[in-house]
């Protein structure tokens, strides 16, 4: 309540203030005169010599109406909203004032349960504001006359990106020019390292601009940014080039390597958890120093009855070497055979990586046995016998 | 490197003084101002009578045009029929302009362009030249105007309440700076311009086509120098109508943008 | 709005006026270059079909360019010359200086005269040589002065020439009603 009190307060002020303003556009010349009528000395500004009859132009008129016409839409397209919300948590028996988006959601996939593969096209309640996209604002003013200089090329942000790149470029060569004649030579250590990042992609660059660029210009993007990289002083610059830089996926982290714990024995040993494989899921612990014991699921490894499923688990071992040498023990679920045992062969791999040296490391990938293997079960079609397997076909 | 040094050279116009005398000329006197602010449109009505309202004719001698390479023309072979009559002569293969010739027709197109600007008139830049598209947009943004200096999408004129999705004052004139695509192909804006019923003022060089352009200056469109020359005696004839507009209506000045010769130097304060 | 797109017919500002007269276009769409084209039009009309004049090209030769071709033709010129540099002025334009001096005094003629000022060329770039080796640093005046001795070297060879051969007495001959087009051909 008394915050609605205040906000009328605010609105009354605003208002005053607002007349006020109109008085003084609106009697400029008489204010001058009562000034000079008062004060004998008084530095009166000179009176217009000449008035501009306001005109507002096409432009603007047809912007006007458009805009007056969205915001119409908009207020029914709210309107409508709010009394589909209170409908919803009628059926689902909330109370529609404290009806939050999530309990939206949540309501229409019970309402609408739908098997649609992509999450896009699945039915969806949401604000207006989200489904419309925001329009342009105004990109002139009253008399027509565009704000922004490049507007005529009717990409005014790309381009004008395009020209800032050539500023800054301009300016780490005379920079650079001043410096050797003064015979400095660029600082190595403060050197623009951009090892680890890439150019904005396109896509992202045309999030960034609200433009679409055609392939070409983004070529000259990119051309001119890594000209502005390449100088032997774009340190200097470094604040605007990382605006367009981008962080490659730190793959690095992937391939850190888990310092090994110590247990209560004293032995080393590390832990991998959700080691997947088909729909089988794993934790593998490594032991070291050990004796070969292979435990799973409290079972040795007689737990697998399938020669391959043996071998797969003990390839890992055998590649570094380490059979006879590590205790392993794994707990597994779900899945069928095979899907266990590359379960555990993999979440085995990935724990060895703590206990051999970067060589092995490195060849154990190139092995590929440090890569997740994403392949599922492919599904059944009709009209076959099964994923590829045709019924036998008999000429008569 | 060798071409980084070049820009970096004192640029002629600073060497001959043209910078003194863009900044110390004035508007020419105003008549006695009437005790009734009266509307601006009369006033433009009543500029036009003053041969030379905004003292244009003082903003540069023959000897600028000169020591910018403005009499450069391209060689024989490339000249087009139509320039002939702009031409001093040739010089062993290269053609020369009459400066002369030259200076009559850059005061008729400053004049235009400031009465232009006097009428809150939008002024569109263009040069498709790579090496002076920079500077020229540059220019442009000083003088508060605009500037297209890129690969012409067709229609921007005459298809332009489609191509701005809604319906778009256009330029009141238009200013080439090189009025061809390449040494082959006229800018389609020329035409476009025609089309649409926008004056232009063009710099033509010898290989130019004058005949759509509505105040062509014949001159050496290629060179930075001479380009530079011309981008600020366009933008002090833009100035000069803005500046008198807006006093004439009691406006604040505006705030114009300097050139940034400081510019690079912010980088050793750092 | 009114308009006409034919680019090709009349001028911006006749069809603009044709539709204000026909009222097609009102008074206040005028746009707002019309009347300051009006005050002051353009020197030609901007017709799109306005023919070319038919006035030639004339050649643009000076009076010194006889002589000055005569040098360049005998003489590779071997100086480095740089277009910033507005103060230096360059070999043939100092050739060029003497040889009109020598011409003012109008003793000797014009064969004379070119070998003369050939000679009083090199005479003042030896001077030349010498004030700048105390001016300038080592380097410099080393890279300097194998231009000039080229230079001079290419005189001598060509004064040996033309005393020597017959044939050069022919071209000597030539020097006199030297056709300047046939020179600059080459």
């Amino acid at each position: 309540m008394a915050l609605r009190v205040f906000g009328l307060n605010i609105i009354k002020n605003n208002r005053n203030i607002l007349q006020n303003v109109g008085k003084t556009n609106g009697v400029p010349t008489n204010q001058g005169a009562a000034a000079a009528l008062y004060a004998t000395q008084v530095t009166v500004e000179a009176a217009p010599a000449a008035v501009q009859k306001q005109k507002v132009s096409k432009a603007m008129k047809s912007y006007l109406k458009r805009a007056n016409e969205h915001d119409e839409f908009m207020k029914t397209q709210h309107l409508e909203f709010q009394i589909g919300k209170r409908h919803l948590a009628n059926m689902m028996g909330a109370d529609a004032e404290t009806f939050t988006q999530e309990d939206i959601n949540e309501a229409i996939s019970y309402l609408f349960p739908s098997g649609l593969y992509d999450k896009k096209a699945r039915p969806t309640m949401r604000t207006p504001d989200e489904v419309f996209p925001a329009r342009k604002a105004a990109e002139f003013d009253e008399t027509g006359r565009p704000f922004h200089s490049m507007f005529y090329t009717a990409k005014p942000n790309f381009f004008q990106l395009l020209h800032d790149i050539v500023e800054e470029t301009n300016k780490l060569n005379d920079l650079e020019e001043r410096m050797l004649r003064r015979g400095n030579k660029p600082d190595e250590n403060q050197k623009l390292e951009t090892a680890g990042f890439q150019l904005l992609p396109k896509e992202h660059l045309e999030r960034v601009l609200v433009e679409q660029i055609a392939d070409i210009e983004y070529q000259n993007f990119s051309n001119s940014m890594e000209r502005l990289i390449a100088s032997p002083y774009a340190y200097k610059s470094k604040a605007f080039i990382e605006r367009f830089l981008k962080p490659l996926i730190d793959q690095s982290k992937q391939l850190e390597v888990p310092k090994p714990k110590i247990d209560e024995q004293g032995r080393q040993y590390i832990t991998t958890y959700e080691c997947l494989r088909k729909t089988a899921r794993a934790d593998v612990t490594v032991r070291l120093p050990g004796t070969g014991k292979i435990t799973i699921n409290g079972q040795d490894i007689s737990y697998f009855s399938v020669e391959q499923s043996k071998e797969q688990l003990l390839f890992p071992l055998h590649f570094c070497d380490m059979l006879g040498k590590v205790d392993v023990e794994a707990n597994v679920e779900g899945g069928g055979t095979s899907g266990q045992a590359g379960a555990i062969r993999w979440g085995i791999a990935m724990s060895l990586r703590s206990f051999v040296d970067q060589e092995m490391i490195e060849s154990m990938r190139l092995a590929g046995l440090l890569t997740r293997d994403y392949r599922r079960r492919e599904r059944k079609k009709f009209g076959q016998e099964g994923a590829r397997r045709k019924y036998t076909w008999k000429k008569r | 490197m060798l071409r980084k040094s070049f820009n970096n050279l004192p640029r002629l116009s600073q060497l001959c003084g043209l910078q003194g005398r863009l900044q110390s000329t004035q508007v020419a006197p105003v008549e006695p101002a009437p005790a009734e602010p009266e509307d601006i449109a009369a006033i433009e009505q009543r500029i036009l009578k003053h041969p030379d309202y905004f003292q244009v004719h003082n903003l540069f001698t023959v000897r600028d045009l000169f020591n910018a390479r403005v009499h450069y023309g391209h060689k024989e072979g490339s000249l087009d029929d139509r320039m002939r009559s702009y031409l001093y002569g040739s010089r062993l293969g290269h053609l020369i302009f009459d400066l002369d010739k030259t200076a009559a027709h850059l005061r008729d197109a400053l004049n235009f362009a400031a009465h232009i600007a006097f009428r809150d008139g939008i002024i569109l830049f263009f040069n498709r030249n790579a090496l002076n598209a920079h500077l020229v947009e540059q220019k442009a943004m000083e003088a508060g105007e605009f500037s297209h200096t890129r690969f012409w999408r067709g229609g921007i004129f005459t298809n332009a309440n489609v191509q701005f999705d809604a319906v778009t004052r256009l330029p009141d004139l238009c200013i080439f700076l090189n009025t061809q695509n390449n040494v082959l192909a006229q800018h389609t804006a020329v035409r476009d311009a025609a089309k649409m019923a926008i004056p232009t003022i063009g710099i033509v060089d010898t290989n130019c086509n004058p005949n759509l352009i509505t105040y062509p200056v014949p001159g050496n469109d290629d060179t930075p120098a001479a380009i530079e020359l011309y981008c600020n005696l366009f933008k002090e004839a833009i100035w000069r109508g803005k500046r008198k507009r807006r006093e004439l209506l009691g406006l604040p000045p505006l705030e114009e943008a300097k050139p940034s010769k400081s510019a690079g130097r912010r980088f050793e304060k750092n | 709005m009114a308009q006409s797109r034919l680019e090709k017919i009349g001028t911006i500002f006749t069809r603009v006026q044709g539709l204000l007269r026909g009222s097609a276009m009102k008074a206040e769409d005028k746009p707002i270059w019309y009347d300051v084209y009006a005050a002051f039009p353009p020197k030609l009309d901007p017709r799109f079909d306005r023919p070319a004049p038919n006035v030639p090209v004339r050649n643009i030769f000076y009076a010194e360019d006889v002589v000055r071709a005569k040098l360049h033709k005998h003489n590779k010129p071997t100086e480095t010359i740089s277009l910033f540099d507005h103060k230096r002025s360059t070999q043939s334009q100092q050739f060029v200086q003497i040889y009109e001096n020598l011409r003012a005094q109008g003793a000797l003629d014009e064969q004379r005269i070119y070998e003369t000022a050939l000679d009083l060329l090199a005479e003042q770039r030896q001077q030349a040589k010498g004030t700048e080796a105390v001016e300038e640093s080592l380097e410099e005046t080393e890279a300097k002065s194998t231009l000039l001795s080229d230079f001079q070297d290419a005189g001598e060879q060509q004064q040996i020439t033309t005393t020597s051969t017959p044939a050069s007495k022919k071209t000597k001959k030539d020097y006199a009603g030297i056709n300047i087009d046939s020179l600059f051909k080459d």
